[in-house]
């Protein structure tokens, strides 16, 4: 069987109320994709405000933190002006093939906020072209 | 054993007291281990209430001054759709273990609350990989 050359796992996060701490819990990377070659966030929250004040608690592959506490999730994401091949953090080269992915999000208590709401975290996993 | 550098950040998050008026804060924090070159920043305004304060920042590593009195981008919590993707304010400092990130930030509080600056940077560490 031949692979697609790129692959997007996706890991959602549903926030339920102001200062909640959402666990993804231990994921595991697709076996058949040997990188994690880019980390996108977007939200599904019509107002918006959501992923203001959305941080990581915890961003981990194979135990190894790629993103500190605190650091704010809205980086990871786009505007609508944001060209399609500029939406992925593309400065990402951590190892693929069954790696675990850990991921916990802090809701940042944003004034006039709707819960729930929810935010995706997807990963670009890719295979070297041959 | 081998490493390699990979692109990891830090996350200095600064909290400002309740104050109406100018308040400047001495930001005085110790790089951690591993990282070999800092290439970029970034600083957010931290309230969870509408019409966040104004605020500059400007960075020194080892009492060197890199970045000038710059203006600090607030959260916008009013519902405004944020049209591109943040971006790193781009710096090229060579650091090694026991440096420092020094500066200051000078805020102007127009409404009575405390709120946090937080301030994100981008470098390059040594990560162990087997």
């Amino acid at each position: 069987m031949v692979n697609r050359a790129i692959k997007y796992q996706r890991i959602p996060f549903v926030v339920g109320g102001a200062g909640q701490i959402i666990h993804s819990g231990a994921i595991t990377v697709d076996i058949n994709y040997k990188t994690v070659s880019g980390i996108l966030a977007l939200s599904k929250d019509a107002a918006r405000t959501a992923m203001n004040g959305l941080t990581f608690e915890k961003f981990e592959i194979n135990n190894q933190e790629i993103y500190p506490p605190g650091f704010d999730v809205e980086i990871l994401g786009f505007g609508r002006d944001t060209d399609v091949n500029d939406r992925f953090e593309k400065d990402v080269n951590e190892p693929g093939q069954n790696s675990t992915v850990d991921i916990k999000v802090k809701d940042g208590s944003i004034a006039a906020q709707v819960y729930p709401y929810t935010v995706f975290v997807y990963l670009k996993l890719s295979n070297p072209v041959q | 054993m081998s490493y390699e550098l990979k692109t990891r950040y830090i996350v200095i998050d600064v909290p400002i007291v309740a104050a109406i008026g100018l308040n400047i804060k001495q930001i005085n924090s110790k790089i951690p281990k591993n990282f070999v070159v800092i290439n970029g920043f970034m600083a957010i305004v931290r309230k969870i209430t509408p019409n966040p304060p104004d605020a500059s920042v400007s960075v020194t590593f080892n009492n060197r001054t890199i970045t000038p009195l710059t203006e600090i981008e607030a959260e916008k919590t009013d519902g405004t759709v944020r049209k591109r993707k943040l971006s790193f304010w781009p710096l090229n400092e060579q650091v090694q273990d026991g440096n420092t990130i020094g500066g200051f930030i000078e805020s102007d509080n127009k409404i009575l609350g405390a709120y946090n600056i937080k301030l994100i940077f981008r470098g390059k560490r040594m990560i162990k990989t087997d």
